[in-house]
């Protein structure tokens, strides 16, 4: 909680008061009082000044949830960014607002919001907590969750027939017949091909597993390389060479050529076999469906962008330097080295220098 | 929480295909059941993955496998897909059947089971990827008892595509056959290696590949490269036999899961038979 920071506000240019808090994940503000339809949420926003921008908040994976009548429309506007979702429960229907990453998601509910609960997701420190009892005051333990009560409404509207109420929502007719015939996974009958088909130049471990030839450890079973075994190169298949590690603490296994991208099963070489398809999620789509190439040549990884939207930049492990790869220039890596695509950032591990 | 028209009621579990939750369902549904395991794909699904999971979605209920979790519904909300499988009140545990000859039987008995059905997700052309104790779960239909696989991952990746590995916990890391851990690759011989996993896991309390250091996927993932794994040998041969065929080596595994369920099959009739 050392790095959380809570104030009450008081803007009198807008007539708004409330609590932001703050902290390394984020801001979440919450207007005490329904504020003035006039008042323009960016500009309340601007003018809390440490506020920072929705935009930004979005870019450092910050989480913001603002509640407070919309503007244009009669209702309550919530307005969410980052890792954050909110229940807005009305007298009749309960609605659930979740932004997709990288984007800011604007919700009107109309007029009769009896509650707001606003969720941090799980990549996000808590930051303040209440519940409907006692709003507004912060728990003693961080808790995930926060519940705002809204001022009381007069008449509640009509409830909207199901159709609206979900029209975000569309259902599968599963009757059908399935418009493909599915084609069953082969059965291995024959041996692997060697990983990636490649034969190369390497040492082998007191069992015989193929290595490269600066291995200290086996790559494949962990024992130390025999004394002799490095006077001796042999040639042999390939094994996988090493991992990227997502800052997710999830890795990509690196056996062959791949690509990286949102839509990888869309490339030709991933179509016909060439390369191995590695999906990389990204709603904002910043990341392109084709966006990075992995090639193995002998033991080296080399990257290359695919003319990506957005680019794709690499820091030197060795050397700290920052470069932005040109599309079709390919790039060997070494281990250590981080590739910067937007969203994702991958940090090359190579089993030899483990 | 709300996903689409279901009341979120809580996190059921994290697995390597995304959060499960729980939830009550819709009254559209018209089923009796309080409860529901809601599947969301947490992303936008492109065209081509729609189209896919669709095209699952109606296999899946064609066929309407006893030997899979119940598929209820599927849809898409703001253009994220969701999928509702009914909820089982009991699965496999680790170290649940130690000695005991009906429970080793009746743990060989669900193994099969979940074995068809990871061969029915096979001859529809997908690899389940995730198979460990936790996803065998434990039907009851009048009275007997059946193993159905649970937590299908559909729709998530088209042909010659894998994702990210290390997911789910870290923990599931140990079901995963070596060649996924090392390349990625999964199909029917990486689920009958992780179908030998965890028939072993819930037989024993060895771990094959014993305590897995949890800091990072990367110190998992080495442990487990370097580590061969180690079958208990306290357990009754003719499992340890089915067990082994399921850890060798591609080639030399069981061709299909359809296989491993017969011999499984056999094998049960033949527990505490001789003793």
């Amino acid at each position: 909680m050392n790095d959380q920071h809570v104030q009450y506000f008081v803007d009198g240019r807008h007539g708004a008061s409330g609590i932001v808090c703050t902290s390394p994940a984020g801001r979440v503000l919450l207007s005490e009082r329904p504020l003035d339809p006039a008042v323009d949420v960016d500009a309340l926003v601007d003018d809390l000044g440490e506020v920072a921008a929705v935009g930004q908040m979005v870019a450092t994976s910050g989480a913001l949830a603002l509640i407070a009548p919309a503007r244009s429309l009669p209702g309550t506007a919530v307005v969410l960014a980052g890792d954050v979702a909110a229940t807005v429960t009305t007298a009749t229907d309960k609605s659930f607002v979740r932004p997709v990453p990288g984007a800011v998601a604007r919700h009107v509910v109309g007029d009769g919001v009896a509650s707001v609960a606003v969720e941090l997701g799980a990549q996000t420190p808590s930051v303040v907590a209440g519940d409907e009892a006692t709003p507004w005051s912060l728990a003693s333990q961080p808790a995930r969750r926060l519940v705002v009560a809204a001022a009381p409404q007069k008449a509640a509207p009509l409830p909207p027939p199901m159709a609206d109420q979900d029209a975000r929502v569309k259902v599968l007719d599963l009757g059908p017949e399935p418009a493909e015939v599915p084609t069953p996974l082969p059965i291995d009958t024959l041996p692997p091909p060697a990983v990636g088909g490649a034969q190369v130049l390497g040492i082998r471990c007191p069992v015989g597993h193929h290595n490269h030839p600066d291995a200290q450890y086996c790559s494949s079973c962990g024992r130390r390389m025999g004394v002799n075994a490095t006077a001796v190169l042999v040639i042999g298949p390939r094994p996988p060479v090493g991992l990227f590690l997502t800052d997710d603490g999830t890795a990509i296994p690196i056996a062959g050529d791949l690509l990286l991208g949102r839509e990888p099963e869309t490339h030709a070489d991933v179509a016909d076999g060439r390369r191995q398809g590695v999906l990389l999620p990204d709603d904002s789509s910043v990341i392109s469906r084709h966006h990075l190439a992995v090639t193995l040549d002998g033991w080296d990884v080399a990257v290359s962008d695919l003319g990506s939207a957005n680019g794709t930049s690499v820091k030197s492990a060795s050397t700290g330097l920052d470069y932005r790869l040109q599309p079709g220039d390919a790039v060997t890596l070494e281990s250590g080295d981080l590739l910067d695509l937007g969203p994702i950032t991958l940090r090359l591990s190579l089993h030899h220098v483990a | 929480m709300r996903i689409a028209d279901y009341d979120v009621i809580g996190v059921s579990h994290e697995g390597n295909h995304g959060t499960y939750y729980r939830a009550r369902p819709p009254e559209r549904l018209g089923i009796s059941d309080p409860e529901v395991v809601l599947k969301v794909l947490g992303r936008r699904a492109t065209d081509d993955e729609f189209k896919r999971f669709a095209n699952e979605m109606r296999l899946l209920n064609r066929l309407d496998s006893p030997y899979l979790a119940k598929l209820l519904d599927a849809g898409s909300v703001d253009g994220e897909v969701f999928m509702a499988t009914r909820r089982y009140e009991a699965s496999l545990n680790e170290a649940a059947a130690l000695a005991d000859d009906d429970a080793v039987r009746a743990t060989v008995e669900l193994v099969a089971d979940a074995a068809r059905g990871a061969h029915a997700l096979h001859e529809m052309g997908v690899a389940h990827r995730d198979i460990r104790p936790s996803n065998v779960l434990i039907d009851r239909p009048d009275g007997r008892r059946r193993g159905r696989l649970g937590d299908l991952g559909l729709a998530e990746m088209g042909p010659g595509v894998s994702a990210t590995i290390g997911t789910g916990p870290i923990g599931s890391l140990g079901y995963m056959a070596p060649e996924v851990v090392a390349e990625g690759n999964a199909g029917r011989g990486s689920d009958v290696w992780s179908l030998g996993a965890t028939l072993h896991a819930a037989l024993s309390d060895r771990p094959l590949f014993g305590e897995i250091p949890d800091r990072s996927v990367l110190d998992a993932l080495r442990h487990l490269a370097r580590t061969t794994p180690r079958v208990d040998d306290r357990l009754d041969s003719a499992v340890t036999d089915v067990i082994g065929q399921c850890l060798a080596d591609r080639t030399e595994r069981f061709p299909t899961a359809n296989d491993l369920a017969i011999e499984l099959d056999r094998v049960a009739t033949t527990i505490g038979a001789t003793t």
